[in-house]
């Protein structure tokens, strides 16, 4: 048996036992979960080892989520050859039988559509970047463009379930969620995920739904579900006092109500009563730290000017971006930013320059900024949407304009970070970018190198549930993409 | 985790030093843990041909020709042998597992062996056996319940908890059965009852009321995942709710379970279903459905049958069936094959796989009101009888119509003028016709003009031709418009219109999009709007007459389109609006735009607003009368059939008096029982196609690799299906479920109500008894149950007072230490329930206690107080759901479950509290206990505004201060304060009131919560101290537990 085996089995029973004793005694675990003090941490308390399987070069995680799913063709995979077949069909041994969606399959041609934006090569690896990313293009030795990623999924519901919880049907525990749950937090009065919704500026954009289901804990206890801090009323819901409650009132509140909870606690002897006396708090505890957190005021005016105008400017993707970095500077393990607009079906060439013009700057800032505070190495950044694009014009083709339609068969992401190997490019895609020729990257393999870099082995991270043991990868095997790691 | 927890907690390993080994106690837990994916049920995974997880299987030889088990002797048993084995390429389980047993478990199977090896059915898959109560000599239990409960406490060393307060018990049971505290009244009047019986007077009188109902019916709808929206992708309104209350009548009326689950799993097969049974057959269509764009119909339809089948194993089977999608089950003796036999009993529908977005996705129904249903059923009859006199009338005419034909002379054909309306010339603009008084006066904005070559007023998408009280509808009404027009290109534009673009574009417009005809009538768009569109376009640069017709019925089949005299397919693009409606607006009417844009390149050359209803009929002959005409001429048998056809139309409906009257009576009819379903609401049923049901197996559950076809069945497994017709259906289904023989259904039943009241199942995981599932706490007492249910004809009501009039749960809720650590999770039963109550609990007893609870029982969904944001943050821009606008008034204050349940973003509180989203059904909640529900409890506005109201109570109604606590902990705690509690909360009071009259103007901001008016005659400083009284009084501990 592996040592890591031995670990991780006895550690599964003894965590049962584990909150057994915490139920009798001082109710500390719920207080414990919601700061993240879970797996590991519990695990610790009680004198065992962590939830991680190997050393691990990332502390904590900062996915950039692109909802709608980016074209890789006006951004990482540039096809110049393409110039050449401008409105010729898409041959058939390309597309080789592949399904369409219902929204093209109808179209009596597949015209192929070259990019209406040109690219350059940046860095000393000289990863091609295209000239609407050029903030992007001044990081490109740290950051790594998978370019051959790949799902199954080709609408985005499924496929955003499939990127952020290892399922295309509801129902399974998001990303953020396995990590706090196995990993625990960093942090004694913030939560252990958290989201973020930046806006997009283009009205015209092409919005795609999300919802709880890609932060939540699914079937992990619900402490572990991401907490949302908004960009507009109270960052966390509830946070702020009512009109006419002062900070002295309120603690005058809670001297009352902690007694009158002790009193119960005497009389029943339920652990959950301490738990709650204890949550309140936290609570007040939480309406200190959070604002503090969301309160830009005290960043220098070289880091707004790094991360650019629209950083001071709540919600927006910049200011999300230097709000991440906040967020994990106090601990917060993984932070997820959800960006929408990017489902371009129609108006390609206009509306991606805006999307990019969104994201390029605090991108770049973001990665600068952990870099200068010595965070970059025990960081993980990830930038991505659900799947990539077409190569052949949904509606109407011209040299400037065009639409794409959903391409689950190969996209781009890019991570930095943690050991990812900066200014790399991994895998190749066929002349069409409708193939990968070389290095596939399934979803599920970003998912198990994400895992790596917390020092977790993907296939040992479990949790029983409908009687069997679950992972987010699921059943199908999953590899780590060791080629871009140090 | 459960199955091991309890385990350890219950049956430790010594147990099988006294009793010998047991399979399903000892060696099951092993076999399923380390051997069962290789070995197990599951064929494709299986190694060496070697099953282990069934007698019948594991004596057979392997692969290798051994039989791996020697009954009675372990050493010479090859299982016994592998396991022990050093060899990392021989030893069991093997290294690449990441699974190795431990010495005392490998002892068990040892011991096992050497008995005998004796296998034994997975006891859910037997059929209960009534076990006999256990005597009690300690004289404690007074039911059968309460007997099997002390004598394990007894074999674990434990004595139950003495009774519960008095008081304390009657809140408990006050919540348990209706979701409410009792209030101060009913209290007394109950601690006033010194009969014997008067507990079991009290249950029996909540167990009738309306909130009970609703309190049953709110735990129903967490299993069945009920929700407002479709849930995938645009997350759209679903009309669903005359399910709700279907579920909240039938367990008002106590249906036994077994009519409850055939009328909701099967009953539009029933012989003459009723509304009701088919407004139950709603439990089919609450799973999540998409309408994304591109989705693919096989790939959906696979997943929703998935969810079918799982929601059904949890529910009622207490099974993990959805694990057989992809291969066989590897615990359970489920195959795959029979996972697609499941599946194949919700496959054969009628329901689409993309759901359109619709709130209404087919098949679906209008249900009229209850008090409606009568008058429905007699003018269904009077129309039948009507349509049926038309047929036979129009049959007799045939001879008559043929003289009338040879008569005819072309020139007797004339159009049917349509009724009177406003005339507007483009050749004379500003002198518009009325229908009854003298022509109106246009005004002429921006610079309008008649184009002499084109033949009309050629529209410049600002300039326009404007009148004040030109077509002011409102959406009841029935209009139409005939306008006559050319189209010069194909645009997007309003041609007539009578609409604020400035207040959410309010009003009505005749509008072309893409060249196709199209009508607005908007309330505020688009979230109350209705939008149709036509789908045949305007021909380019002809002049054509198009007609649009509306009936006032605010509904897209309302609205009909016709381009010179045909009538065209609607396009239904927003359906939205509200029943009660109103689209009436101050703007002015404009020939050219809306109140600030319109079309362009549209010749505009006449146009005729007309302000009643236009007949299809009338519309058709209209646009006919050249076609009439030549038709006319044709002679007898040689004309054609679709002009005989034109003229027999013509016939019925302008000459033929006698077919007149009966259509007219049709007319009136129709109109009466639309009224009637007006009242009423739509809902989504289910139908069953008339083909056979089957399903492909799909090989890994891919649904684009299916195989062979399977007919629907249910597993080998369990008791065998009857099967009524011809082939097996839902109907069959539902009946096998609750047929008496069928093992399961009554265990998981029991097992889920005894979670209801007790917190935790007997078998902890509620959705699954099966191999991987919690082993019963109480196995004895869950079979008790499940055969007492039988015996009582499924009658749930009789389960509830059985379970509620138990010694057992009216235990004391408290803890001393020797039970936290002999029954740290109250599975032994050694105390009473009490524990957090549920997210919907939290908020009814604030709102109720505070006098605010409008206990209306049914209807629609509500929308009460949410932080801004919580939709928009996630919908997309085209969603009906993307704007939350709360309720004014009444709906503020509707129980929680009738709380508007939008999927994909649910309402924080509900979340915060431990409700789900009802995306996958949901037997058990958990209970949280986080620092987000304490800022919720605190801070949101909804308990805020809650506390000042019953402080505004509390201050009218008593007069001292430690009156009005006395009242406060009576409302909330069912007792009155205590000393000690008295001390803390005047001391609280004194700092408040400190603290507001040194800053007043801090007390008149925090009494400005909520949208209830504060009582101006009471002292603002002394309602926002209280309101922090009773703040605290909320958040107490005491006050959320049960």
């Amino acid at each position: 048996m592996h040592p890591f085996d031995a670990v991780e089995h006895n550690f599964r029973l003894n965590r049962r036992q584990f909150f057994r004793q915490n139920a009798m005694g001082l109710g500390g675990i719920a207080l414990g979960s919601l700061l993240g003090k879970s797996l590991a941490s519990q695990a610790q308390a009680a004198g065992l080892p962590g939830a991680q399987h190997f050393p691990a070069k990332a502390k904590r995680c900062i996915y950039l989520s692109m909802i709608g799913a980016p074209s890789q063709f006006e951004m990482f995979d540039p096809k110049p050859e393409l110039e050449k077949r401008f409105n010729e069909d898409l041959p058939p041994s390309i597309r080789n039988g592949q399904r369409i969606t219902g929204m093209t399959s109808g179209q009596a041609r597949f015209p192929v559509a070259p990019s209406a934006i040109g690219f350059k090569q940046y860095g000393k690896g000289g990863t091609w970047i295209s000239d609407i990313l050029p903030y992007t293009a001044k990081m490109a030795d740290d950051i790594c463009v998978i370019k051959t990623m790949n799902t199954e999924a080709i609408n985005h519901e499924p496929a955003n379930m499939l990127s952020y919880t290892g399922n295309m049907v509801p129902g399974k525990a998001s990303m953020g969620s396995w990590l706090s749950y196995g990993l625990g937090s960093l942090n004694e009065d913030l939560p252990t995920f958290v989201v973020l919704h930046a806006r997009h500026t283009n009205p015209g954009a092409n919005v795609q739904a999300i919802s709880a289901r890609l932060w939540s804990a699914g079937f992990l206890p619900t402490q572990y579900s991401g907490v949302t801090f908004r960009s507009a009323g109270d960052p966390v819901l509830y946070l702020r006092d009512p009109d006419g409650v002062s900070r002295e009132t309120r603690r005058k509140m809670l001297d009352g109500l902690n007694e009158l909870n002790e009193l119960t606690y005497q009389q029943v002897g339920d652990p959950e009563t301490a738990t709650r006396l204890k949550q309140y708090e936290m609570a007040f505890r939480m309406q200190a730290s959070v604002p503090e957190l969301a309160d830009l005021s005290k960043e220098s005016k070289e880091t707004f000017e790094l991360y650019g105008p629209d950083s001071k400017d709540r919600g927006t993707f910049s200011n999300s971006c230097l709000t991440a970095r906040r967020l994990v500077e106090r601990g917060v393990r993984f932070v997820q930013i959800f960006h929408r607009g990017w489902d371009q079906h129609g108006n390609l060439p206009g509306d991606i320059k805006s999307q990019c013009k969104d994201i390029d700057q605090g991108a770049w800032a973001l990665i600068q900024d952990l870099k200068r505070r010595g965070m970059l190495d025990d960081t993980l950044v990830v930038w991505g949407g659900e799947f990539g694009r077409t190569v052949y014009s949904q509606g109407a083709l011209t040299k400037t304009n065009y639409g794409r339609d959903h391409h689950p068969r190969n996209f781009c992401m890019w991570m930095a970070g943690a050991g990812v190997k900066g200014g790399m490019t991994h895998g190749e895609t066929d002349e069409f970018s409708y193939n990968v020729v070389k290095d596939p990257v399934h979803v599920r393999d970003l998912h198990a190198t994400i895992f790596n870099r917390f020092g977790i082995d993907h296939e040992k991270l479990l949790f029983k549930y409908q009687g069997l043991d679950q992972k987010l990868v699921g059943v199908v095997p999953a590899k780590v993409i060791k080629q871009i790691l140090t | 985790m459960s199955s091991r927890l309890s385990l350890l907690l219950l049956a430790p390993l010594a147990a099988a030093a006294a009793d010998g080994v047991s399979f399903n106690r000892d060696i099951q837990p092993i076999l399923s843990e380390y051997c069962y994916h290789c070995h197990g049920p599951d064929a494709s995974s299986r190694k060496s041909k070697l099953r282990l997880d069934r007698a019948e299987f594991a004596f057979q030889p392997a692969k290798s020709g051994d039989v791996v088990i020697a009954k009675g002797a372990a050493d010479k048993s090859p299982l016994i042998q592998r396991i022990l084995n050093k060899d990392p390429d021989e030893v069991m389980p093997p290294p690449e597992s990441h699974k190795q047993l431990k010495p005392a478990e490998i002892e068990l199977i040892r011991r096992w062996v050497n008995e005998g090896a004796k296998y034994e059915e997975h006891w859910s898959f037997l059929p209960p056996q009534r076990p006999t109560p256990p005597a009690d000599k300690s004289g404690w239990a007074k039911t059968p319940v309460d007997a099997f409960v002390v004598a394990t406490l007894a074999q674990n060393g434990l004595k139950p908890n003495g009774p519960e307060a008095k008081e304390r018990l009657f809140r408990r049971l006050n919540l348990d059965l209706t979701g409410l505290p009792p209030t101060p009244e009913e209290l007394r009047a109950y601690l006033a009852d010194t009969s014997p019986d008067a507990y079991a007077k009290a249950a029996e009188r909540l167990l009738k009321t309306d909130q009970h109902a609703e309190q049953m019916a709110r735990h129903w709808l967490d299993a069945v995942r009920y929700a407002d929206t479709h849930g995938i992708h645009i997350d759209n309104v679903r009309n669903i709710y005359p399910y709700r209350d279907w579920v909240i009548n039938a367990f008002k009326a106590n249906m036994p379970f077994d009519r409850f689950t055939i009328e909701q799993i099967g009953g539009d097969l029933l012989p003459n279903a009723t509304i009701e049974q088919l407004v139950a057959t709603g439990y089919n269509r609450c799973l999540p459905t998409t309408g994304e764009g591109g989705a693919i119909s096989e790939e959906v339809m696979t997943n929703y049958a998935k969810d079918q089948v799982e929601t059904l194993g949890a529910v009622w089977l207490g099974l993990t069936s959805g694990c057989a999608a992809c291969h066989d089950h590897k615990f359970d003796p489920i195959s795959q094959k029979e996972f697609y036999a499941m599946a194949a009993f919700f496959r054969n529908t009628s329901m689409s796989a993309l759901d359109g977005n619709n709130a209404n996705h087919p098949p679906s129904m209008l249900v009229a009101r209850p008090e409606d249903r009568v008058k429905q059923a007699e003018l269904d009859t009077v129309l039948a009888a009507l349509k049926k006199d038309d047929a036979a009338r129009k049959a007799k005419a045939d001879k008559e119509f043929a003289t009338w034909r040879a008569q005819a002379s072309p020139s007797s054909i004339v159009a049917k003028e349509l009724p009177a309306g406003w005339k507007f010339d483009a050749a004379t603009p500003l002198t518009v016709k009325t229908p009854t008084g003298p022509a109106l006066t246009a005004k002429a904005i921006g610079k309008p003009a008649y184009n002499k070559k084109q033949g009309g007023f050629v529209l410049d998408g600002s300039s326009a031709y404007e009148h004040a009280t030109l077509g002011d509808f409102e959406k009841n009404q029935a209009w139409a418009v005939q306008v006559r027009l050319k189209m010069t290109k194909t645009v997007n534009g309003a041609v007539l219109a009578r609409m604020d673009e400035g207040n959410n574009y309010r009003g009505w417009d005749f509008w072309i999009e893409n060249g196709n005809p199209a009508m607005h009538i908007i309330q505020a768009w688009p979230d109350q709007a209705l939008k149709v569109r036509s789908a045949g376009v305007i021909p380019v640069n002809k002049e054509v007459e198009v007609i649009v017709t509306y009936d006032g019925s605010g509904k897209p089949e309302g609205v009909k389109f016709y381009i010179d005299g045909d009538q065209q397919q609607n396009i239904v693009d927003t359906n939205t609006l509200p029943a009660n409606a109103t689209i009436r607006t101050t703007t002015p009417f404009r020939y050219g735009t809306r109140s600030k844009a319109g079309a362009t390149s549209i010749v505009l050359a006449s146009a005729n607003i007309i302000p009643a209803l236009v007949e299809a009929g009338d519309v058709a002959t209209l646009g006919k009368v050249p076609e009439l005409r030549a038709a006319v001429g044709k002679e007898g048998a040689k004309a054609p059939a679709a002009d005989v056809a034109l003229l027999r139309s013509y016939y019925d409906r302008r000459i033929d008096k006698s077919d007149q009257s009966v259509v007219a009576k049709i007319k009136a009819t129709t109109a009466e029982l639309d009224a009637v379903k007006n009242r009423g609401a739509m809902t989504l049923i289910m139908k069953e196609n008339a083909t056979p049901a089957t399903a492909k197996l799909l090989i890994r559950g891919d649904y684009t690799q299916p195989s062979e076809v399977l007919s629907a069945g249910t597993p080998r497994v369990l008791p065998a299906l009857k099967i009524e017709g011809k082939t097996a259906n839902r109907l069959d289904l539902a009946r096998w479920l609750v047929d008496g023989r069928n093992p399961m259904t009554a265990r998981v039943t029991m097992n889920r109500l005894w979670y209801q009241f007790m917190g935790t199942g007997l078998a902890e995981t509620t959705e699954n008894v099966g191999i991987m599932g919690d082993k019963p706490s109480h196995p004895e007492l869950l079979d008790w149950l499940a055969t007492e249910f039988v015996a009582q004809k499924w009658d749930v009501r009789a389960m509830v007072r059985t379970i509620v009039l138990s010694e057992t749960y009216r235990q004391s809720g408290a803890v001393t230490p020797q039970k936290l650590e002999k029954d740290p999770k109250n599975r032994l039963l050694s105390r009473g329930p009490r524990y957090r109550v549920d997210a919907e609990i939290v908020r009814d007893l604030a709102l109720s206690t505070a006098g605010l609870l409008i206990q209306k029982v049914g209807g629609p969904s509500t929308r009460p107080y949410q932080p801004e944001n919580i939709w928009s943050d996630v919908a997309m821009t085209g969603s009906n759901t993307r704007f939350y606008t709360p309720d004014k008034g009444e709906g503020l204050y509707r129980r929680s479950m009738y709380t508007f349940l939008k999927r994909s973003a649910p309402h924080p509180m509900m979340l915060n509290f431990d409700a789900t989203s009802r995306e996958v059904f949901c037997t058990r909640r958990e209970r949280s206990n986080s620092p987000l529900q304490s800022l919720n409890l605190l801070n949101d506005v909804q308990f805020v505004e809650a506390s000042r109201v019953l402080a505004e109570k509390l201050l009218k109604e008593q007069t001292t201060d430690a009156a009005r606590i006395d009242q406060l902990s009576l409302l909330l705690l069912s007792r009155p304060a205590t000393a000690k509690e008295q001390q803390i909360f005047a001391k609280s009071l004194a700092a408040f009131r400190a603290d507001y009259a040194a800053k007043p103007a801090e007390a008149a901001k925090l009494l400005k919560a909520g949208d209830k008016p504060v009582d101006p005659k009471l002292p603002p400083n002394e309602v926002a101290a209280w309101t922090l009284v009773c703040s605290q009084m909320f958040n107490r501990d005491e006050t959320l537990n049960k």
